[in-house]
């Protein structure tokens, strides 16, 4: 006798009915890709199959949808997010691991990892860029890039104490305008060089300045002598070809060693590596660190223990009487000018110095004994170096 | 004489709208850099870390210091040297120069394609202080972002870039709207502002539509970009890829519901290309739709005539590509279906599928019979060169008699248990 084994599932009910036909359309579905990648089917559904991917971007301040974002899908760039609602589809994902990669001006890029095993929906936040462009003219391959950093340290030179503080942190509009101000007052550069070498008449144009402004991150400017700039700047401002950490304000007066300086700089001549500390205060000592920082000029006077080289092309000094009278001759300048780097000490704490060097420049250099007065100017030998630079860049670059 | 200055006010505005358009979409930006944190002690240098990001690099070349710095490439091609200043030296305004015997630094230099090391030296005394690798750097970059353009085995290619999607892909949207306003020259702006509305209605319709995925593959970027944009305004979303590798490359991680291949390409051709995407398990079920300017051989026939869905000769009407993509997609959805169908109704899979196949093989074997220039079942008027030519389409056409015996059988079976259980027909 056979058992009669009864249906599991009775066909007439209509719940079960629909278990069924849902299990059914499930089988169908999972088994379709099976039969189609049978050795005779021509047609396959892939053993690995595609998906949609979503992606969303919204601001994170405001949570609004964030439109013409460029989306970057595994490195290659697939489209914008829409206007409308900041999204962006991206058919035919595998599964697996993907990288999602989302720009968009004035915002910091993002590159998020998305696990994709069905159709998915991906939400990337973008913030506001550390990197606040201020007057940009071009790209940075370009242009000479300045990133001004605020410092959350001033400097007290009567008491020798290096001081917390917040004119800046708690303050971005007060940092913003000091910023500014140096700006301006560096746009009057063509006052201030010598008329005979001139500046390129669109100088100003060859400058992107940006400011850099990470809330939980600042500039210590009174750590070591040119101070230390905040974690990750070169990664969120890699192009800077110099960066200038502003503090609020030198107290007081520089007495010489220990005291620390009001001005300092790390790399002569602008590029990787560059930065420099300046007050927001002193458009003078702006001027004469951008001459180390940006520039590649030297100091020209007796300092304490001061350090001197020959820049070439085109230096401010030279290391012997001969190769300054050569340059001076090159250049129409008068060649009795040349003269040792020599004399009293004209710092605190300085001495008086007789160094292998010759300078041309007349005082008041803003290399020399002009870096600290407001009558300051580059002379022949130093507009001729800052033509040099101006001339070429963009065209020798990286 | 005042139409005529009206037409060119309006030319004007039109003009400047499209560059505002154009102007208005981001570029497409793969700038690289390699980040050093190095620390300087004692007179030696060790790097701490070194990563690789996107991003513009500095200016190099303007500082002066006591060291050098060459990129170079892994055979020892210099890419570009530097000067660098001392990090252990730094100077203030008072002049005063302090000196440190251990500084940590962070350099920052460009990326090109084929770096792979950055050579530090001391200048004054030529010693070699660092070679910094970026390997392991480079290796970690190209695991996220494998298809970044200079990612890719031939760096340096402009390519492997995902294809306009109609959507929102500047290149595409901005074609269009090009196309657009160079049509509304002669119209008037109120047309223009119809118009535009018009198309952002479009554009949001189709951003709802699920887009099936096209892969061109062609070494001519003039016809990549031709197909490209025809088949997005089709409504497809589209992949590009100038060379085999390029293609294979993309299929890593990317699916296509159809892959559109040219044959004659270096160093691998589109028949290389092919066996490399049916050899792989995860792409062999990916339709390939060949596309040359060649023609095809009758080796080339029966070597590949198992593996293409079609094969389109160049020079081609974008509609015959458009006919033929439809076609392939339309069939494979109608397999689908079909196949529920057939599972609904008690129907073997394997029954169904053989039937389809050989339908499908049926087809295509025609088709290249007659790229071959030779009717069916007649080798009289054979354009072929040899007798094993000859031999092949002989073959070919045995295997098709064959086969339309075969099917017919098929469908008479499935169509009886169709029948049986009150269901249309199958016609295929």
């Amino acid at each position: 006798m056979t058992a009669v084994v009864p249906p599991l599932i009775k066909k007439h009910h209509p719940s079960c009915h629909a278990v069924s036909s849902g299990l059914f359309l499930l089988v169908a579905l999972v088994a379709a890709p099976l039969i189609m990648s049978s050795a005779t089917a021509e047609y396959q559904t892939s053993v690995n199959p595609a998906f949609n991917l979503t992606v969303l971007v919204i601001d994170n301040q405001t949570g609004a949808d964030i439109g013409q974002v460029l989306v970057y899908f595994d490195g290659a760039a697939v489209g914008l997010t829409s206007d409308t609602d900041g999204s962006l589809l991206i058919p035919g994902v595998r599964s697996g691991q993907h990288s999602v990669r989302v720009t968009k001006l004035d915002f910091d890029e993002i590159t998020k990892i998305v696990d994709v095993q069905a159709d998915t929906n991906s939400t990337i936040t973008l913030s506001p860029s550390i990197v606040t462009p201020i007057f940009v003219n071009g790209p940075p391959e370009e242009r000479i890039d300045v990133v001004f950093v605020p410092s959350d340290t001033e400097y007290n030179g009567d008491t020798d104490q290096k001081l917390p503080a917040n004119e800046y942190t708690s303050n971005r509009t007060a940092f913003e305008t000091d910023v500014k101000n140096l700006i301006a007052n560096y746009f009057r550069l063509n006052t201030i060089t010598s008329p005979a070498v001139g500046l390129p008449a669109d100088y100003q144009d060859k400058f992107n300045f940006y400011y850099y402004w990470d809330d939980n991150h600042f500039a210590d400017a009174f750590d070591g002598c040119a101070g230390t700039l905040p974690d990750h700047f070169w990664e969120n401002a890699p192009f800077a070809d110099a960066a200038i950490i502003v503090y609020p304000e030198y107290i007081g007066r520089y007495t010489g060693p220990p005291s620390e300086p009001d001005g300092c700089g790390m790399g002569l001549g602008l590029g990787t590596h560059s930065w420099a500390k300046v007050p927001g205060n002193s458009d003078s000592i702006f001027l004469h660190e951008s001459g180390h920082a940006i520039w590649g000029l030297v100091d020209t006077f007796c300092g304490v223990t001061d350090y001197y080289t020959v820049v070439n092309p085109d230096p401010n000094i030279w290391s012997s009487e001969a190769a300054c009278n050569q340059s001076a001759t090159d250049n129409n300048w008068n060649s009795s000018v040349c003269r040792q780097i020599t004399g009293a000490a004209t710092i605190p704490g300085g001495a008086a110095c007789s160094e292998p060097y010759w300078r041309y420049d007349p005082e008041p250099d803003l290399m020399g004994l002009g870096a600290n007065s407001n009558s300051g100017v580059f002379g022949d030998a130093s507009t001729t170096r800052i033509r040099y630079i101006l001339d070429n860049i963009g065209v020798k670059k990286a | 004489m005042k139409f005529r200055s009206f037409g060119i006010g309006i030319f004007i505005v039109c003009l400047l709208l499209t560059v505002q358009v154009c102007s208005a979409y981001p570029t497409e930006d793969y700038s690289k850099v390699l980040i050093l944190h190095l620390t300087f002690s004692n007179g030696t240098i060790n790097d701490q870390s070194v990563e690789m990001q996107y991003g513009h690099p500095p200016t190099l070349g303007f500082q002066s210091g006591n060291l050098h710095g060459t990129l170079k490439t892994s055979d020892g091609l210099v890419l570009q040297e530097f000067d660098l200043s001392d990090p252990r030296y730094q100077l203030s305004d008072k002049g005063v120069l302090t000196y440190s015997d251990t500084a940590d630094f962070t350099i920052v230099v460009p990326y090109y394609p084929g770096e792979t090391t950055l050579d530090l030296t001391d200048k004054s005394t030529g010693t070699l202080l660092k070679t910094v690798n970026f390997l392991d750097a480079i290796n970690q970059f190209q695991a996220t972002y494998p298809n970044d353009p200079d990612m890719v085995t031939n760096p340096g290619m402009q390519s492997l870039v995902a294809g306009p999607l109609p959507v929102s892909q500047p290149g595409a949207l901005g074609s269009v709207m090009i196309l657009l306003q160079a049509t509304m020259f002669s119209s008037s702006v109120f047309l223009e502002a119809a118009i535009t509305i018009w198309i952002l209605r479009w554009i949001t319709e189709k951003r709802k539509q699920k887009k099936q995925v096209v892969l061109i593959v062609d070494d001519d970027p003039l016809i990549v970009d031709a197909v490209g944009i025809y088949l997005n305004k089709k409504g497809y979303a589209t992949l590009k890829a100038f060379s085999g590798k390029e293609c294979l490359d993309i299929l890593k991680t990317r699916i296509a519901d159809i892959i559109l291949l040219d044959v004659l390409m270096q160093p691998m051709d589109g028949w290389q290309t092919l066996e490399q995407i049916k050899k792989n398990p995860v792409t062999r079920s990916m339709p390939v739709l060949m596309l040359t300017g060649k023609e095809l051989t009758a080796t080339e026939a029966k070597q590949y005539n198992l593996q293409i869905a079609d094969y389109i000769m160049k020079p081609f009407k974008l509609a015959d590509i458009y006919i033929a993509v439809d076609s392939i997609l339309k069939e494979k959805q109608k397999l689908m279906e079909t196949l529920l169908l057939m599972k609904q109704a008690g129907i073997e899979r394997e029954k169904f599928c053989e039937f389809a196949s050989l339908t499908r093989r049926i087809s295509i074997n025609k088709k290249i019979l007659e790229i071959l220039d030779v009717p069916q079942a007649s080798l009289s008027s054979a354009n072929l060169n040899t007798l094993d030519d000859m031999l092949v389409v002989d073959y070919i056409n045995v295997k098709t008699s064959i086969n339309e015996k075969r099917v017919e059988e098929l469908q008479n079976e499935i169509n009886t248990t169709l029948k049986s259980k009150g269901l249309p027909e199958l016609f295929w």
